[in-house]
């Protein structure tokens, strides 16, 4: 029942035995963006967390390669800067950009890069860089990952992979198969010390079929957090449905076949439907999809109710199960410890993911293999969400859910 | 916004800030359930240990002593656990269980020197006003109408019907007929952080309650092997539809806000234990996985999850998310001044007991119900709010998830 995957990065180290991880992850604290303005209002879930020093590992280069990098956006989460691009051994930043030329100069400043551009669009065009990190608001991002796939670029990109169009999803996916070129979705969830751990024990084997799982995102916001063009204000919950589905898709890398969601009226203001451009009644969306295994899962995504806040999740299969620690049938547990971060690189935020996640993409390229979350995967956490939200306007009807596969 | 009810039995001190109030509850060691050898663990039953004095503040209503009998003796020791003995205004007249040994063992743990073969004989005994039937669980409407039909007050254990609607519709008509007390003793609605957060919710602490979830995961224990399951009278326990016992679970919506389930859309998955197979069970079921999505009558809703056959750390709990608060593990949100969220204080010798600390406190409320003559907490109409939602969500499963409407029950 072994099923490691070719972009499986721990150690093979040989089987140990697990205590209590995810400990760390579940108990996070809640601070702002890192590295945010005084201004910047906080963000939950971008927190850092302290490495336990026990597990870091050695890193090992690949190459002495250096990927000519260029990085875009550096909005309320600062998030170009915060994967440790600038730091890594095999990168080089090239250029950076942001259509707001003051955070363009300080984007260039923290990143120790001497070269600006005023757009994505003229960024793309500078024939000496290989990659492109892409920061930039969610609606954009189909769009912006295409422009820069077709300037023959490597494309790494913030979630949500398409914000609520299904078609520019659809465009992408043709884009990504037609170029050759990696793609990755940044989802931070995928890089939490427990979700990571579940992972490796469901590919070993541990939890047999998963019955069922849920993951969450509870983020309270009774004012809209600032976005470009306004583009979060009383969004639908579940189109920023990553976070809590890679808690399944994630772990098993399997899909959602179908969903039944209801969506519960809001009473914050900018989530009237009259109040948002979306029209979108719901603050909170919880969505029962059944899966590609024949088990289920529930996904919940809320942004109305106050309280307990986090991007969590928790699964149960035929053989066990992971409550903040492993349970089950399986004695022999593979190495569950995070693969390790280059020298200077940090595990930043979202539960430490950050840098864990700008590796990979750094490593799929040296390597020239699948990155771990690929257009398939990111389209197979995505594209549910969408379908729920449809679905919650229907008062829950169930719907199909498009398959993704490469 | 506060719609303190008259089954609220907390002493009505002020105000006072809460800790973490849940987190014994969340705590709790598994399977210790029942002393004696030989004896398979129900999850869930373990007692937890208290931290203060329990009868601290109680007061006696009368010294009037209600006349008890108590029913059924089988693997969780029901019929002598939530210790009517041990109550100042009980006296535990006649005790049953169809097995002689069972009868006589019940007998002797509660001093009681009377027995009846059967709850039919025992309801006979015009001695006796009021009989707690912990017999097997697709039994408890007629046994229950039984009681009742002899003018007497009825506790059971859970559910209040298993599996069929019209039993419960019946014992429903015969509740209101009787004008007696029907209390179903579903454990969760004393365990302290529910109750906690139905103190929270009455005074408004919540607002509206958006999402709430409750779980009831038991399996069998890690490393069994040939684990055949709890014992039951005729095994009605084997391969029974998970959401056919779903009041564990509901009562984390029910319990806290005295509102209804609607609508269900829910999902079977398919067991791969050899009880669950095409043929091995009388109930024709193959799913030991069953998760519910309701609709709420306050336009919320919630996930109710039953699972049997997924090898982890059994519970029995919930959480709950509304407009203005939330509480996992303890009361996060908006409202500064939460009421006093401990529960009723016991008589002096009455145990806690088991569930979380909450079999002494629902027997308590049962014998005050009848003292005080006014509701108990968990009458006929929570108890079928609670149960029959889970037979509509088996029958959703059957059919593919399929979206159903939910019978509502009022006084």
């Amino acid at each position: 029942m072994k099923k490691n995957m070719n972009n499986d990065l721990s150690g093979r180290r040989n089987f140990l035995k697990l205590s209590v991880l995810g400990a760390a992850a579940l108990g996070m604290n809640q601070f702002g963006c890192k590295g945010g303005g005084k201004t910047a209002p906080e963000i939950q879930g971008l927190e850092n967390v302290p490495e336990n020093p026990e597990a870091v590992k050695t890193w090992v280069p690949l190459s002495d390669r250096k990927i000519r990098m260029g990085l875009v956006g550096y909005g309320v989460c600062k998030f170009s800067a915060a994967f440790g691009f600038q730091n890594h051994p095999n990168v080089e930043v090239v250029a950076v950009s942001d259509l707001f030329p003051d955070r363009c100069a300080e984007l260039a400043k923290v990143t120790r890069c001497n070269k600006t551009y005023p757009s994505l669009e003229e960024l793309v065009k500078d024939k000496s860089i290989e990659a492109v990190m892409i920061s930039t608001d969610a609606p954009g991002h189909p769009r912006h990952c295409i422009e820069a796939l077709r300037h023959g670029k490597h494309v790494a990109v913030n979630v949500p992979a398409t914000f609520g169009s299904v078609e520019e999803a659809e465009e992408l996916f043709e884009e990504v198969k037609k170029s050759g070129l990696k793609y990755m979705m940044f989802e931070t969830s995928c890089f939490h010390e427990d979700l990571y751990a579940m992972r490796q024990i469901y590919n070993a084997g541990g939890f047999g079929k998963v019955v069922y799982s849920e993951g969450e995102y509870y983020h309270y916001a009774s004012v809209p957090i600032d976005s470009y063009k306004g583009w979060r204000i009383g969004g639908p919950p579940q189109w920023y449905p990553t976070h809590s589905n890679a808690y399944y898709n994630g772990v098993t890398g399997g899909s959602f076949t179908e969903v039944s969601c209801l969506g519960i009226p809001s009473i914050i203001p900018m989530l009237k439907p009259e109040n948002n451009v979306y029209r979108n009644p719901f603050g909170t969306e919880i969505a029962l999809f059944r899966t590609s295994e024949g088990g289920m899962s529930r996904m919940a995504v809320s942004w109305d109710t106050p309280g307990d806040s986090g991007e969590k999740g928790r699964i149960r299969g035929q053989r066990g199960s992971f409550y903040g620690k492993y349970e089950g049938l399986e004695k022999n547990l593979p190495d569950l410890i995070r693969p390790p971060l280059p020298p200077g690189v940090e595990a930043g935020g979202h539960g430490g993911s950050h840098g864990r996640l700008g590796d990979e993409f750094i490593a799929s390229i040296l390597q020239d293999r699948k990155p771990l979350i690929d257009i398939a995967t990111a389209l197979n956490m995505t594209v549910p969400g969408i379908i729920a939200h449809q679905s919650a306007l229907k008062n829950g009807e169930w719907m199909k859910i498009p398959q993704y596969s490469f | 916004m506060n719609k303190e009810k008259n089954n609220q039995l907390s002493s009505r001190r002020k105000f006072i800030s809460m800790a973490g109030a849940g987190a014994a509850a969340m705590a709790m060691t598994p399977s210790i359930a029942f002393a004696g050898v030989n004896q398979p663990s129900l999850d869930g039953v373990q007692d937890v240990p208290e931290q203060q004095d329990l009868s601290k503040g109680w007061v006696p209503v009368s010294d009037r002593k209600v006349r008890v009998g108590l029913v059924g003796y089988g693997a969780s020791r029901f019929g002598a656990s939530f210790g009517f003995q041990n109550h100042p205004n009980v006296e535990v007249v006649a005790v049953s269980d169809l097995f002689p040994d069972r009868c006589a063992e019940l007998a002797r743990v509660t001093n009681c020197k009377k027995t009846y073969p059967s709850l039919e004989e025992l309801v006979k005994d015009k001695n006796i006003e009021a009989v707690f039937v912990a017999t097997d669980a697709p039994s408890h409407p007629r046994h229950c109408i039984e009681v009742l039909k002899h003018g007497k007050h009825v506790a059971t254990a859970v559910p209040v019907t298993y599996g069929s609607i019209e039993d419960g519709e019946r014992l429903l008509e015969e509740v209101k007929k009787s004008g007696l007390k029907f209390m179903m003793f579903e454990t969760s609605c004393f365990r302290e952080d529910l109750y906690a957060m139905r103190k929270i919710y009455m005074a408004g602490g919540f607002g509206r309650l958006v999402y709430s979830e409750g779980e009831y995961y038991h399996g069998a224990p890690l490393g069994a092997t040939n684990y055949t399951g709890t014992p039951s009278y005729k095994d009605w326990r084997k391969g029974g539809p998970p959401q056919w016992y779903p009041t564990h679970s509901n009562a984390y919506y029910i319990g806290v806000t005295d509102g209804t389930f609607t609508e269900v859309t829910c999902f079977g998955v398919p067991s791969d234990r050899e009880i669950y197979k095409p043929g091995n069970n009388v109930y024709n079921n193959k799913f030991s996985t069953e998760i519910a999505l309701f609709r709420t009558s306050e336009e919320g809703m919630s996930r109710m999850a039953r699972s049997g056959d997924t090898p982890g750390t059994p519970s029995e709990t919930g959480r709950v998310r509304g407009t203005r608060g939330s509480y996992y593990g303890k009361y996060e949100g908006l409202e500064k001044n939460l009421p006093d969220l401990n529960r009723p204080p016991l008589p002096p010798g009455v145990p806690a007991g088991g569930h979380g600390g909450s079999h002494g406190p629902l027997m308590n409320e049962f014998v005050l119900s009848i003292l005080e003559d006014r509701k108990p907490l968990v009458d006929i109409i929570m108890a079928m709010n609670m149960t029959i939602p889970g037979i509509v969500a088996h029958s959703s499963a059957m059919k593919d998830g399929e979206l159903m409407k939910i019978p509502q029950y009022k006084l």
